[in-house]
């Protein structure tokens, strides 16, 4: 009970097995991890190793450790700024860990260190709540304990610990689903500090050139799973952002609209855009991207209540939540996909959407210029855009030259070749010139069918467009890409590029060439996958209350009560089942409750209660009663019971002897004629 | 002072809830558990692990910490379970000289067929360290060591038994009393044999001592010889009857002394008990007269023992009392 009282070190199998548990979670964290704290890791675990096998007698010393904390700190302070403080604390953690695993010599140092395991665990699943990743994380978790318990226990057997272990976890396990089925998903607390590395997918600022990046990323963004049928393959553009701001390179999301969205983050405000018409109903469930915005069809709406909580519109017609998405998350949402994209009325919207920087794609001001004079009504002129990129020998390519001076211009007279960004940059850019109001869309588009009603998108689903005002009134949505790559419209992506992807990786979902085996075991994983994230990782609140109003009616606030109450009785009785304590059955060892399981079948046979005699008392009693067959095996089977019980010493009766001879005799009353007076004529032998 | 108070009044409660038996088979009753400070960490992290869930919306955060916190309510089972499956009964103690380790003997057995599992800590009451004892290993009989001071006849503290299996997150423990008396020998120091005849009338008196003493000779019988030192042997031979004398017989026995208002009076029973201890080596016949109690003349162990028991239970003097209050 000592605090302080000293821990074997050669041969000591907890030490052993936490130290295989901590590099288990280094395992898991490899992405997390920088490479020095892995190799002061296996450095570590090696160490321990060599410790417990009794190959290295001297344990580090305590100023060893101290000096490389003082230098792990200062190298974990240099990385900090690069990284995010998420991942700095677990870098930290797991050199904490490291350290203390060279230490280990004091019970309070395997306690804590037990403790910094436990924590790394649940650290990890901020990162990859998969199935996959919950198996692994579970197994490393498994080894944890494992190690804790040999530490309580040294001299239980390794068998008798995994077997107790098991028990404990597996009884654990209702009551741990049961919790989070009932208690409260409560909304974030605060804000959590964002990380810098785990924003992924678009940016809010566009170069033409950049979404090639994302388009060889397969990285999953988003599952939409719809009430009825999927939309149609033209109908699937998913908005994401609006980029208003032209620098004549770059598109980017408006000083005006970012500090808007800032104000309206903060004060729980959303814009409220009227909507008519039909609508999609779908549940969406994001992936951990670490962003804000949400790629939703058109005007859309939050569905429920709890999704309402968790998202704001804003005024461009953009969802976005109000906590960085840093795990999976599931929002619905309604899209009102005939409704009009209005424009406001202040004229202030329409102006900036003229903007246009002075003097750096003249060509293209020119060309604008000309197309204004030839067609007087906007849409006209918009059409003869699209069709300029129709006829003119345009090529969708993800591998463009690269333009550096006068992008817009070079692209539409000279390169002829791109793709989404180009386009939508260059058709904006003209219609602008024209004195048309424009911007450009950046968002998704397309999506593989999962299930029937279910969309998969990935990264190399990022999308740009155009949206033009030609009313000054509503919003009107072009895709020139569409112009010269139909197929990527109506097929997705996957199909429109195959023959652009030979340097996919192999058995990437990105790489076409692969087997159609892999492709459906791909297909497979994704809807096992899609299960668990609809399930496990997208309940919340508001699925709880449909849980709940399921099983009780209309969710009022004393249903709610007598469900929650019922069901922590229910974990109260669950635990009584496990505690309680069962009547011992008569007989503790093995060869007793064998011969009592006779003793009731011979009773029920005969009639005839044993009382108080003896098996050979009892044998005697009975004999008469049963047939030969039946006799000879009770004979056979007291013999060994009686030898069992009294001389147990007697090397060749064995439990194993007892047991095939209770099988014999079980199988031989079984066949027994039934009826009490059963007479025999042999008498009995011995 | 405090603490002294505090002592006694937990001694109190405890003699109600947990009253003395020489067996004793932990339940309900007599058993107490709370977390650790590792069980309480562990909560502690639970907690910390509950707020990231609910920050990040991470759910599987959140299943895990559920998971930790039933894993944690099962384990508070799981380790009264195991700990209830103790049965302990005292084998007694040795009586022992001061300054020696008395060493307290009592059994372990577990009744049910499902035997308990992890280290055992025993300690006596208020003591820091104690001894571990494995349970897997099923070790049966414990002896744990206590330390002696003074003489006397004491009864044993309780006993403290404390486990902390299966995950180091609850500690169960119990303090039992055995209701065992452990008598302390006074402490032994040398100096000369002085026997003394118990008083005037009763130096004539012979003494025969029983038991192992030397056999010298025969001699006829007179009246008035103890009949069990007949030679029986030879009077069935048809000789006539004869006594066996043996070699102590010569001198008449001595009485030890001491007088219980002595000053020194610690030293005078170290002193004496050394010489009961020396008397009984050479297997010699003496008695004890210790103030107003004497024990009659008699040898061997059991007398020994005897006479020691008396010197340990005589009262102290006031002033030494006084002297240990304050130390």
């Amino acid at each position: 009970m000592n605090k302080h009282s000293r821990l074997p070190v050669a041969g000591h199998r907890a030490s052993l097995i936490m130290s295989v548990a901590v590099g288990g979670i280094s395992l898991t964290l490899t992405e997390q991890l920088m490479a020095w704290v892995m190799i002061l890791l296996v450095c570590a675990v090696t160490v321990r190793f060599m410790l417990y096998k009794g190959l290295y007698k001297h344990a580090p010393g305590t100023r060893t450790i101290n000096l490389l904390a003082v230098l792990a700190s200062v190298a974990l302070a240099w990385f900090a700024i690069g990284q995010g403080i998420l991942i700095t604390m677990i870098n930290l953690l797991v050199v904490g860990c490291a350290l203390k695993l060279l230490l280990l010599n004091r019970r309070r140092d395997f306690l804590q260190l037990a403790a910094c395991c436990l924590f790394l665990v649940g650290c990890a699943f901020i990162f990859s709540q998969s199935l996959f990743s919950t198996v692994l994380y579970s197994l490393v978790l498994f080894v944890i304990l494992l190690a804790i318990q040999l530490f309580f226990a040294p001299q239980l057997g390794f068998k008798r610990h995994l077997k107790r272990l098991l028990k404990m976890s597996l009884q654990a396990l209702p009551v741990a689903v049961l919790l989070f089925l009932i208690l409260p998903h409560l909304p974030p607390f605060w804000g959590m500090p964002q990380d810098k590395s785990t924003g992924t997918g678009l940016s809010e600022k566009m170069t033409p050139g950049d979404i090639a990046k994302l388009t060889r990323s397969t990285d999953h963004v988003f599952t939409a799973t719809f009430d009825g049928d999927v939309p149609d393959p033209e109908q699937r553009y998913w908005r994401a952002m609006v980029l208003e701001e032209f620098d004549g390179k770059s598109w980017q999301v408006s000083e005006y609209r970012k500090q808007r969205q800032q104000v309206m983050t903060y004060t729980r405000q959303s814009y409220r855009p009227a909507v008519t018409g039909p609508a999609f109903s779908y549940q969406m469930l994001t992936e951990a991207t670490g962003n804000q915005w949400l790629p939703v069809i058109d005007i859309a709406l939050p569905g429920t209540f709890a999704s309402t909580e968790k998202v704001f519109s804003a005024n461009d017609y953009t969802l976005r939540t109000r906590q960085p998405m840093l795990s999976k998350q599931a929002f619905d949402i309604s899209s009102f996909y005939q409704a009009s994209l209005r424009v406001p009325a202040n004229g202030l919207e329409l102006n900036s959407n003229l903007q246009l920087p002075q003097q750096t794609n003249p060509r293209a001001a020119a060309w604008a210029q000309q197309l204004r004079q030839q067609h007087q009504s906007n849409r006209a002129l918009a059409q003869a855009v699209m069709t300029y990129f129709a006829s003119q020998g345009f090529s969708y390519t993800l591998e463009p030259p690269v333009m550096p001076d006068a992008p817009v211009d070079t692209f539409l007279f000279d390169a002829r070749q791109g793709f989404c960004s180009h386009y939508a940059s260059a058709m904006t850019f003209v219609l602008r010139s024209a004195g048309i109001p424009a911007r450009i869309v950046s968002g998704y588009q397309g999506g593989q069918n999962l299930t029937d009603n279910a969309l998969s998108i990935y990264q190399y689903d990022a999308h740009a467009w155009v949206e033009a005002s030609l009313d000054n009134q509503s919003w009107t949505r072009f895709d020139p890409t569409a112009m010269v790559a139909m197929s990527r419209l109506q097929y997705g992506f996957m199909q429109a590029m195959s023959e652009q992807q030979h340097d996919a990786p192999l058995f990437s979902r990105a790489n076409p060439a692969n087997s159609t085996l892999l492709n459906s075991i791909f297909h497979v994983l994704d809807s096992v996958n899609y299960q668990w994230n609809r399930w496990v990782l997208g309940f919340d609140a508001s699925t709880q209350e449909d849980m709940v109003s399921n099983i009780m009616g209309k969710a009022t606030g004393t249903r709610m009560t007598i469900f929650m109450l019922s069901t922590l009785l229910f974990i109260a009785g669950l635990l009584a089942f496990y505690f309680v304590p069962r009547p011992v059955k008569k007989g503790s060892n093995e060869a007793e409750r064998l011969y009592y399981d006779i003793q009731k079948r011979l009773e029920k046979l005969t009639g005839l209660p044993r009382n108080h005699l003896g098996p050979s008392g009892y044998l005697t009693l009975v004999g008469p009663r049963i047939n030969s067959s039946a006799r000879i095996a009770l004979e056979r089977f007291t013999q060994t019971f009686e030898a069992l019980q009294y001389q147990p010493h007697q090397k060749h009766y064995s439990i194993s002897v007892l047991r095939s001879q209770h099988r014999a005799l079980v199988k031989a009353l079984r066949k027994h004629p039934r009826g009490r007076h059963q007479a025999t004529t042999s008498p009995i032998p011995g | 002072m405090i603490a002294r108070l505090r002592n006694r009044l937990l001694l109190r409660w405890l003699a109600n809830r947990i009253p003395g038996k020489r067996r004793h088979q932990l339940d309900v009753q007599s058993i107490f558990i709370l977390p650790t400070f590792f069980g309480s960490c562990f909560f502690v992290l639970c907690l910390c692990m509950f707020i990231l869930g609910t920050n990040y919306q991470n759910n599987m955060l959140l299943l895990l910490t559920y998971f930790f916190i039933a894993l944690g309510l099962i384990n508070l089972f799981v380790s009264y379970h195991n700990f209830a499956r103790i049965q302990l009964q005292a084998k007694g103690v040795n009586p022992v000289y001061a300054g020696d380790n008395a060493t307290f003997q009592f059994q372990l057995t577990a009744p049910h067929h499902q035997k308990p599992s992890g280290e055992l800590h025993v300690q006596w009451w208020g003591h820091d360290n104690g001894i571990t004892v494995d349970l897997d290993e099923s070790p049966g009989n414990i002896s744990l060591p206590r330390f002696t001071y003074r003489r006397g006849i004491f009864s044993l503290p309780r006993v403290t038994f404390a486990s902390e299996y299966p995950l180091g997150l609850f500690r169960c423990w119990t303090h039992l009393d055995f209701t065992q008396p452990l008598t302390v020998y006074p402490k032994l120091s040398s100096a000369g044999i002085a026997l003394r005849p118990l008083d005037a009338e009763d130096t004539t008196a012979t003494f025969h001592a029983p038991g192992h003493d030397d056999f010298q000779s025969l001699k006829s019988y007179h009246p008035g010889d103890p009949v069990q030192r007949i030679a029986w042997k030879s009077v069935a031979k048809g000789g006539p009857p004869v006594v066996k004398v043996f070699s102590e017989q010569a001198g008449s026995a001595g009485y030890l002394m001491l007088d219980t208002n002595s000053a020194t009076l610690e030293e005078d029973i170290s002193s004496v008990a050394y010489q009961i201890v020396s008397l009984s080596q050479q297997n010699l016949c003496f008695g004890l007269k210790a103030g107003q109690q004497i024990v009659p003349a008699s040898a061997g162990d059991a007398h020994r023992h005897q006479c020691l028991a008396l010197l340990a239970a005589l009262p102290e003097t006031q002033s030494k009392r006084n002297e240990h209050e304050q130390a």
